[in-house]
């Protein structure tokens, strides 16, 4: 390693250093971190799909607002449904829209990326500025319209999120692909006569793998955030599933008398959140070390 | 480099016309009929003809895009299919309302993060600077609402300094101050941290750059050439990164306003759209696109300004 | 200036190297990369990366006579226990330093003016009128319009410009000691012959030392009095440039001489080059041991008759000219012209002419090179001989046909017969590929079978293990990824061999082997191969015929040995000129 280092140092003509092609071991106790919290949320789904401690949907008009107990591990909300319950049932649907976007996100924007790049100059161009303009529309209020338009739905909330995150991955995915497209290496390739969709398959996709796998996770995190309040504006997915970011709307409208009913799903968020965060920064300083400042 | 501005002028024009089409034809032709919508299935054809003519919505879609688009850009933007009162005056008042909430936030998440950010680069080997990076990181990842919740049950219910909601206009002085400080503390929280991220990237960065050794090299103690040589190359991303906080700050706004009971744009649209009232979504959706889209006009018609490099020699 | 030790890193990268250097010296730090000579310059300024430290001593400025050794004391200051404070005193004042990247060690958004002054203000606060002061460094580097110079941005400025305006500041407070890591090897050679001489003037001027870190021996014999010769961390060899140029001690420096200067073997005609790493002390000095490369390929390869090949000169604004006619070519190139730009909607339309107006033939089997400095138009020529762009006029033949306008389908016998090696032995092989991807990457069309028993024929030819075949890139070291490469342009047999810079990025010694694996596979495959390379030295050695190419149009072309003989395009001459040659003696 240290002569590698050494190297670095004192090359005459420094070779291209290129983000993802520099291994680097950094960044694990992060993406170790990330994972954890990553594995605890899905646990929860997990778990919760076969068993929950009470039945969540379950109200109790006599033990409203009760304190934690053997029955209550988490005490209960306003009308009397079991936190603990809500709060384990509560973890599907933001990992499952956090899927669904990135699935959107990606079938949508990496093509858009990639063919961008190789038509910089005709077509690209264009598809750039129409990129352009669907990023005027944050990823929220599109969800906001479209709920406005089709009724509020996990599918909705899917399509907006997804379409709001495809200009971020295009872009990205773009300028990746210019990167790769730049290298000899590419060149090497349609010298060989190789066309356009080797180079994406064999080249490109390989080369811009670590991009993928960060901007995959900071989605995650983004459609997590997002579905929380859309849930909590009460445009998310409708009872009587249940939901961290509904949890937190009810939860205000007894603020006054039961400020902890908050605490837990409010917790569930940001550890979901702060999971695939961890995990896309540490993935981040693992494949690439410059961190995507501009945009 | 006039020339330049007054490209990127031309094409934000443009952009704002496109965008216009996008929400005039996702809003107003979708949707199905508006005034079947308002009035319920039960309501007879004779009655829903009368509505339609009412709002215009019988007429074909260029006059109706035309109509609704001159009307916006006068302020006249037309009647609210569920009030039955015009829509301009509410939505400028919303938007006046918002535009302070966010310039608050705004204010708030630069004040925190730009010191913060340049500290946690500055000291980044040592354990504050780490400790600095867990904070901001644990900031992010909590929704800008719960942030609005967790300070309402601090402030308001616990301690009772301030009031859990409601607004002030300017005018009212302390009071529109006490009123505006949790809201806008909320947002700027949030966004504060992932600008301090931003930030604390952008002067790490910098501190690699060659020219920073030169200015090490003629002399300079580490802290003067930060201060002399470093933090205006930084500014350059940070800057971009703010208007893209600028732009979420407003969409954060929408659900801030909901929690504070805040009459800016975002509560009237939440509204908006529970009582499927499409011209007062389409004229809110539209207007905050443009402010958006004005962010980032302002933003690129500043960075040649900071960064020589972008001047197109002429 | 006086005896120092210095070891560095958490491994070490230096192992304990002592050596001095006495006021008024010029002492050259020669070594190929990875040997530490930049850490130890930068271990002297103090401006080591975090993670690397110096231990030892590096005693600066006290001893006023020669006459010291290691054991007396002086009370100079110790550049390694000083605190920044100290550090910060002297540097850009009595100690300063010049960078290898011209492109980035200037603040971008500073006006240069600006950057001048502050080095002057920060070490001498109450200097009257600094704004003179600047200009007149700013003429003393030979910068024309200074007062307008000072006013401009380093972005607006060429990197022989910036370099010598990183000159004009590192000896603004005439230092004691200047650093200069690499200063000249992003600069083109006419460039760099001028800056250095610049150097030495100013330096010789200010009577300042000079620690001048290169890994290029002709530059350094320009340059200095004495040289330092390190590698992997140790000091291998030093004393004054005559005596280790025209006496090496060490076998090292005698193979690192032979493989700059590109000797050859006097009976074989293959250069000499450093032979395997490790047998160097015991090697015995003679230089045909050090010759052993690669297994010489049969000599019996019949030598291709060579036509007349006529010396042509562009001469200043005619015709254009035809260079190297000859009958039935491989390569035919006429009038060809390509301009980049872009029309824009708004604004004017901004044009580059890349190529004006090139004419030129490569006959079957000839060694056909290239020479130019950075923006003349060779890689713009390389793209459209290879069919990767397309030329805006004029018209390219590859074996009679035209392949100016062709789609891929129809290219697809060019992509068979023509091949590319390039420069960045990091860039031209995809790190996610293994190394039979990378090779079988032209040869898709074959069965796995035959795929697979190709590789190992051309690893073998390029001198690598069969072992390779199922390893990564950054496995390799960088000679061994341009074998790679190589392996990969040869996989289709093609006819012709294009080489863009194929050794610029490589060590001297390795690049003695590259060359003579070309060499070999050129004779063995009966290549036609075009050469692009910014230096003349090995186009000589490579090639034939010589193009030189200056602003997008070849200014001159003719034998190798001819052309470098006698120039008679004055920009031929000036580059001739300009190359930094390994003197026997002092300058």
């Amino acid at each position: 390693m240290s002569n590698d280092r050494a190297a670095s140092v004192t090359t005459s003509r420094p070779p291209l250093t290129n983000g993802q092609h520099v291994r680097r071991r950094g960044g694990t106790p992060l993406v170790i971190a990330g994972g954890t919290l990553v594995s605890l949320v899905l646990v929860m789904a997990i778990v919760s799909l076969m068993w929950t401690p009470q039945d969540p949907t379950a109200t109790d008009a006599v033990n409203r607002l009760a304190s934690p107990s053997a029955t209550h591990w988490l005490g209960t909300d306003g009308l009397g449904r079991d936190i603990a319950s809500m709060v384990l049932a509560g973890s599907r649907v933001p990992l499952m829209v956090g899927l669904g976007t990135v699935a959107v996100g990606f079938t949508i924007g990496v093509p858009i990326g990639i063919v961008a790049a190789m038509t910089d100059r005709g077509a690209g161009m264009w598809l750039m500025r129409g990129n352009d303009i669907l990023q005027a529309f944050p990823a929220l209020l599109l969800a906001i319209v479209l709920a406005a338009v089709f009724g509020p739905s996990t599918l909705t909330a899917v399509t907006a999120l997804g379409l709001g995150l495809a200009p971020g991955v295009a872009r990205v995915v773009r300028s990746g692909t210019l990167q790769v497209l730049s290298r000899e290496y590419s060149l090497a390739a349609r010298a060989a006569g190789r066309g356009p969709l080797y180079l994406a398959v064999r080249h490109v996709l390989p080369n811009i793998r670590g991009i993928l796998i960060v901007q995959a996770s900071v989605g995650f995190a983004i459609a997590i955030l997002a579905e929380a309040a859309l849930s909590f504006l009460g445009l998310g997915t409708p009872p009587p599933a249940a939901s961290w970011g509904r949890m937190l709307q009810d939860g205000q409208s007894v603020l006054q008398i039961a400020p902890l009913t908050i605490l837990w799903p409010g917790m569930a968020v940001a550890v979901a959140v702060l999971g695939f965060n961890l995990l896309g920064d540490g993935l981040r300083d693992r494949f690439d070390p410059r961190m995507d400042v501009t945009r | 480099m006039l020339l330049n501005a007054l490209r990127r002028v031309g094409v934000f024009a443009l952009t704002v016309f496109v965008a216009s089409l996008v929400v005039f034809f996702l809003l107003g032709v979708l949707p199905g009929d508006p005034a079947r919508a308002q009035l319920g299935l039960q309501a007879s054809e004779e009655q829903v003809q009368a509505l339609r003519e009412q709002l215009g919505v019988d007429r074909p879609l260029p006059v109706r895009y035309l109509e609704w688009i001159t009307g916006f850009f006068t302020g006249d933007m037309g009647v609210s299919y569920a009030s039955r009162s015009p829509v301009g005056p509410q939505v400028l008042d919303a938007l006046q309302v918002t535009l302070l909430l966010v310039l608050g936030g705004i204010g708030v998440a630069v004040l925190i993060a730009l010191p913060l950010g340049i500290l946690a680069a500055v000291r980044h080997h040592r354990p504050d600077g780490t400790l600095f990076s867990g904070l901001s990181q644990l900031g992010i990842s909590i929704p800008n609402f719960l942030a609005g919740l967790l300070l309402i049950a601090v402030f308001s219910v616990a301690l009772g300094w301030l009031p859990s909601g409601g607004w002030q206009p300017p005018v009212a002085g302390v009071d529109f101050l006490r009123h505006i400080a949790l809201p806008a503390l909320a947002l700027g929280l949030v966004n504060g941290a992932i600008l301090a991220r931003y930030t604390r990237a952008a002067v790490l960065e910098v501190m690699r750059e060659d020219f920073m050794r030169t200015a090490r090299a003629k002399g300079l103690k580490p802290g003067a050439a930060l201060v002399r040589h470093g933090l205006r190359n930084a500014l350059v991303p940070v800057v971009t990164v703010t208007s893209i906080e600028f732009a979420n700050l407003i969409i954060g706004a929408v659900v801030i306003e909901t929690v504070f009971v805040i009459p800016g744009l975002g509560s009237t649209l939440i509204r908006a759209v529970a009582n499927r009232d499409l011209i007062m979504i389409q004229s809110i959706v539209m207007c905050v696109v443009i402010l958006v889209l004005l962010v980032n006009l302002l933003v690129d018609l500043l960075r040649p300004v900071i960064d020589p490099r972008l001047r197109i020699a002429s | 200036m006086e005896n120092l030790t210095v070891s560095a890193g958490s491994e070490e990268l230096v192992h304990g190297i002592n050596f001095e250097i006495r006021r008024g010296e010029r002492v050259g730090l020669i070594g190929e990369s990875g040997s530490g000579k930049s850490l130890t310059c930068l271990s002297v300024i103090g401006l080591l990366d975090r993670g690397l430290s110096a231990t030892g001593r590096i005693t600066f400025g006290s001893v006023p006579t020669a006459a010291t050794t290691a054991g007396s004391e002086p009370e100079g200051l110790d550049l390694l226990t000083a605190d920044e404070n100290e550090l910060a005193r002297i540097r850009g004042d009595r100690l300063s330093m010049v960078f290898q990247e011209p492109m980035t060690a200037l603040n971008p958004l500073m006006k240069v003016g600006d950057q001048l002054s502050e080095v002057i203000r920060i070490h001498r606060p109450k200097t009257p009128n600094v704004r003179d002061k600047v200009d007149e460094l700013l003429s003393s580097v030979q910068i024309p319009d200074p007062a307008r110079t000072a006013t401009v941005y380093p972005h607006q400025m060429s990197g022989g410009q910036r370099q010598r305006v990183m000159l004009a500041m590192a000896m603004a407070n005439g230092p004691d000691l200047l650093l200069a890591d690499e200063p000249t090897t992003a600069l083109d050679v006419t460039v760099q012959k001028r800056v250095l001489n610049l150097m030495v003037h100013q330096v010789q001027h200010a009577g300042s030392s000079l620690l001048f870190i290169t890994h290029d021996l002709g530059v350094v014999s320009e340059v200095c009095d004495r040289v330092i010769i390190m590698r992997h961390g140790r000091i291998v060899e030093s004393g004054s440039i005559h005596r280790v140029f025209t006496a090496p001690e060490h076998p090292y420096t005698r193979a690192l001489i032979a493989a700059s200067s590109l000797e050859t073997h006097p009976t074989t005609g293959r250069l000499l080059t450093l032979d395997t790493p490790k047998d160097f002390e015991h090697s015995p000095p003679d230089h045909s041991d050090a010759a052993a490369g690669l297994p010489v390929v049969s000599a019996s390869v019949p030598a291709e008759p060579q036509p007349e090949i006529e010396h042509l000169t562009l001469c200043a604004e005619s015709a254009p000219a035809v260079f190297n006619t000859v009958d039935s070519p491989a390569i035919r190139v006429r009038d060809l012209t390509r301009t980049y730009g872009k029309n824009r909607v708004f604004g004017k339309s901004r044009t580059v002419q890349a190529l004006r107006g090139v004419s030129f033939d490569v006959a079957r089997g000839q060694r056909f090179g290239i020479v130019g400095e950075s923006g003349c138009g060779k890689s713009t020529l390389l793209r459209l001989l290879t069919a990767l762009d397309q030329p805006t006029s004029g018209r390219i033949e590859v074996a009679g046909n035209s392949i100016v306008g062709r789609s891929e389908r129809h290219l697809r016998w060019l992509r068979d017969s023509m091949q590319l090696v390039f420069q960045d032995p990091m860039g031209s092989l995809d790190p996610r590929m293994s190394v039979t991807d990378i090779i079988a990457e032209p040869i898709h069309r074959a069965s796995r079978q035959e795929r697979r028993f190709r590789v190992e024929e051309l690893l073998e030819q390029v001198g690598l293990p069969i072992s390779a075949a199922g390893k990564y890139p950054h496995e390799f070291s960088g000679g061994q990824r341009q074998r790679i490469a190589i392996a990969r342009a040869l996989a289709t047999r093609p006819q012709i061999l294009i080489a863009d810079e194929a050794v610029s990025a490589l060590d001297v010694s390795v690049r003695a082997q590259v060359l003579n694996l070309l060499d070999d596979l050129v004779k063995e495959y009966q290549l036609t191969l075009v050469f692009v390379s910014h230096d003349l030295n090995v186009v000589r050695h490579s090639c034939d015929v010589v193009a030189v190419m200056k602003g997008g149009r070849i200014v001159e072309c003719g034998p190798a040995d001819s052309v470098m003989a006698s120039p008679d395009h004055p920009y031929t001459a000036e580059l001739v000129a300009a190359i930094p040659h390994v003197r026997e003696g002092a300058p």
